[in-house]
Formats: C-alpha cells, structure tokens, sequence
C-alpha cells in the first residue's frame, strides 16, 4: 500500500476515535448536545425497529473480517508486520466489546459513538488486509 | 527560676490565645451584626419574583421564611456543568438540575413519582420555602414545576446572581449538598390544573375564548426556523397566536416585568389577561416566566402546555401553521407536510 494512502487512513481511524471521544465528553456536559443526541436516538428508534439485529450483524461483519485478515496473514506466511494484526486485533475487540456490552442506557451517545469506533475499526480491518493481500514477502 | 519562666511563658501563651480568641469572635459577631441588620417588608406566599434584600434577610432570620427555606441555583447539568455556581452563590444554596424535573427527548415534566423523588432529595417538602435564581427560563421552569407538584411557597430572586452581587450580598464557592427530606406532606401533583396536556390542548383549542400562546421568537412563530438544532420542522399549532419571546418579558438587567407592564405588551397581542390561556414554547421554559407573573398576580385562567412545539411537531397529524396567521399567505397544513430543513444552524 502506497505509504501516503497508509498515513491517510491512519489519520482517518484516529479522527473517528477522537470523535467518538468528543462525541461521549461532551453530551453529559453540554446541554444542546444531549438533547440533540436524545432526539437522534429517538427518531433512530422510530425509523428503524430492528437497531438490535442491525447491531449484532455489524458486530459479526467486523469479527468476520478480522478472521479473514488474520488466517490469510497466516497463509501468506507472515508477510505484514505483526503489529498490524495486533492493533486490527485490538480495534475489532474495541468495537465488539463497547458495542455488545453497552446500549444507549449506558451512554447516551452509543448510536453515534459505536458507528464512529465501528468506523476506525473497519478502516484498520481493510488496511491490513489489503496489506496481507498485496505486500509480497521479502 | 525555671518554674518561674516557664509559668510566665504559659500564662503569656494563654493570654494571647484568649486575646485573639476573643479577637476574632468580636470580628465574626461584628459580621453577624450587620447582615442581621438587613430586613424587608414581608411578601405574599404567591409572591414570586423578590428581591435580594428579603432574601438576606430570610437567611438572616427575620422572616417567617426563614424557619424553613432552600435556596436553589438552577441551571441544566451537574453544579460541574454550571457557568456560575463554582464560582459564587448565594450562602447555602444547593445546585438544582433542569433535568431533576423533566425528560427527554419530547422534555415534558417527569412522573409525579419520579419529581416527589427529586424534590425530596433536594431536601424540600409542600411546606419549605424554595427560593431559586438562576436564568429566568430554566429558574421558571423548576418554580412552574414545584408548584406545580404542590410546593406552596416558590420565588425567584429577580434578577438572578447579578443583583444579588449588585446589591452587595456575599456569596461562597464551597459545594452545598442537599439534606434529603423524608415526606413531602401532599399527593404530587397538587395542581395538574397548571398544566396542559397536548391532548387538552387540541380539545381545548375548539373553543374561541382559549388562546394558545406561543413564547418563542418571531422566526419560529412565523416558521423559519424551529428554534433547535434538533428539530427539523418549524412551524406553530393551528390556532396558536403570538405572545412575543422571553426578551420582552425579561428586562435587561435579568429582573422579570411587572403585571402592568406584561398587560401593556399585551396590548400588541392577539389576545388579553380576559382569555383563557395556554403558554407554549419550544419544550416548557420559556412558557414559565409569563406564566408565574400571572400566577403571582392572582390568575387563575392560565395553563402552560408542556409539551410545547417539540412535541406537536412530533405527530405528522397535527394542523399546523406556517406565517402570520392573520395574513393571506399563512400556510395551514399538517406536520407531515413541513419541510425537514428548519432546525437551527
């Protein structure tokens, strides 16, 4: 992968992160922001009646993903560096884990917060595989 | 000798330690003495709007108040998220959330059950004097709301902070915690007469005598913006007339206008203190401030509809107007049919 694309996605994972963060600081604090946040999730809830399904099918998409990268690592005899696989590891742990164990009760900002780590995490998840796809081994 | 100096050292130890004992107890008295001076002329338990000197002089003792009162900044969020409080309140006063009585996301008033339970928590029973500040929306807001709940003497230091400091009183930055009350002493709500429902409201539009009157700035009374970043349709209940927003009800200085004053504004209305009357906003703050100056007045006749335009917006049934509606080109139609472009930038 062209090292300029590499260093965009890099940028891009951690501007969804950052968001996240803000996004999860900032609606307990500021007023505007929680009621708007509260009027998403409601409006979300009425135009989509099956968020849990939705949910857990982005979950299994990310896990999906991540087996395919590590096992095609494996078949292509290593030919990425190890911390690659150990971050896109990380990434899909974070999402899977803040996505399955919390809901909109816990932090009020999960329908806006979730997309967003989901959002860095496939970004991670595509790098690396594309990496393992096309680097050849020296 | 050395009996003697040491007996010498001890005595001059003690006098000193009881000269500045006495010192500082004549200088803590002096203070005391003169915030003890400060008395006003005793107001009426409808009264809402006070001023900073009678309540220094509640926390002074010199009211019948003053037996059992709370003072309340009010402003939304923890004491943490407030402008102010952190940084000077009037002596004693607790933090009072917004959001210890209303809800999300259509922003109503909460179960009965659930506002006994905060009021409580804030240490306030039907029979505690509750003297809140803060901005004159949110302030009215939670005064609507306890007396609304049944707490039978609300005021508002008029002018808030400001004229507190201005007046000269002191204030403190140390976190004050409520002392939880244990029994309210009457069935919450005490007056749901104060309150309208949307359904009501509908109902209670049939008739020519209501008007329905919206508190919210000419933009969002004429449909150009709904006032909210959150919500995209704007637009006002068919029916409703204009009753100008909380800068004509608020004077410059934070301090709420008089009854007369109120009356003469209305004089550019649609409607008088003769009709029955419903105040609405976008979600309940703004509606309060007129309202509690009529309560204070004696009126009777005057409701607030709670869920304001936030939650008539939610029902794509609903008659709406977009315009003037005593103008030609006002637009009567329906919430489904307003444009999803209005939320404010």
């Amino acid at each position: 992968m062209k090292k300029v694309v590499y260093w965009i996605v890099n940028l891009l994972e951690i501007a969804f992160l950052v968001g996240a963060y803000l996004v999860n600081y900032f609606t307990p604090r500021k007023m505007g922001m929680a009621r708007f946040v509260m009027y998403k999730n409601m409006m979300l809830e009425e135009q989509y009646s099956n968020l849990q399904s939705m949910k857990s099918m982005a979950v299994g998409i990310i896990v999906l993903l991540t087996l395919i990268t590590i096992v095609l690592y494996f078949i292509r005899k290593k030919n990425v560096k190890i911390s690659m696989i150990v971050v896109t590891l990380l990434m899909m742990v974070l999402y899977c884990g803040f996505t399955m164990l919390n809901s909109k009760d816990t932090y009020t900002a999960f329908y806006l917060i979730s997309p967003l780590i989901g959002c860095a995490a496939l970004l991670q998840i595509l790098k690396t595989l594309i990496s393992v796809l096309f680097t050849k081994k020296k | 000798m050395n009996k003697k100096l040491v007996s010498l050292l001890l005595t001059a130890v003690l006098s000193l330690g009881v000269l500045t004992g006495c010192s500082s107890k004549e200088e803590s008295k002096e203070a005391d003495t003169n915030t003890e001076k400060v008395t006003a002329e005793a107001v009426d338990t409808k009264t809402v709007f006070v001023t900073p000197e009678w309540v220094q002089s509640v926390i002074d003792g010199n009211q019948k108040e003053s037996e059992n009162y709370v003072i309340g900044e009010v402003s939304w969020g923890t004491y943490k998220d407030s402008p102010s409080y952190t940084k000077g309140h009037i002596p004693g006063a607790i933090h009072i959330n917004t959001d210890s009585v209303e809800e999300g996301p259509v922003w109503n008033i909460l179960s009965p059950e659930k506002i006994e339970q905060s009021i409580l928590e804030n240490g306030i029973t039907k029979d505690t004097t509750v003297i809140l500040y803060g901005d004159p929306s949110a302030a009215g807001r939670v005064a609507f709301t306890y007396l609304w709940a049944g707490v039978e003497n609300v005021k508002m230091l008029n002018g808030g902070i400001e004229a507190w400091e201005k007046a000269g009183y002191k204030t403190e930055i140390d976190v004050v915690e409520a002392k939880k009350a244990e029994d309210f002493g009457t069935k919450v709500p005490a007056h749901p007469e104060y309150c309208l429902s949307i359904e009501d409201t509908k109902e209670k539009l049939k008739d020519e005598n209501f008007k329905l009157v919206s508190i919210r700035s000419e933009d969002e009374f004429l449909g150009k913006t709904s006032g909210y970043a959150y919500i995209n349709k704007a637009g006002e209940p068919e029916g409703a007339v204009w009753g100008f927003d909380t800068d004509r009800y608020v004077n410059e200085d934070g301090t709420c206008i008089n009854m007369d004053q109120m009356k003469e504004l209305w004089n550019e209305c649609d409607f008088s203190a003769d009709n029955e009357l419903s105040f609405y906003c976008g979600t309940g703050w703004r509606a309060c401030v007129p309202w509690l100056i009529c309560y204070e007045n004696g009126m009777t006749n005057m409701t607030v509809f709670d869920g304001g335009w936030n939650e008539w917006q939610m029902d794509d049934n609903n008659p709406v107007q977009v315009g003037d509606p005593a103008s030609d080109d006002c637009v009567h139609t329906t919430v489904g049919e307003l444009s999803n472009d209005k939320a404010a930038k």
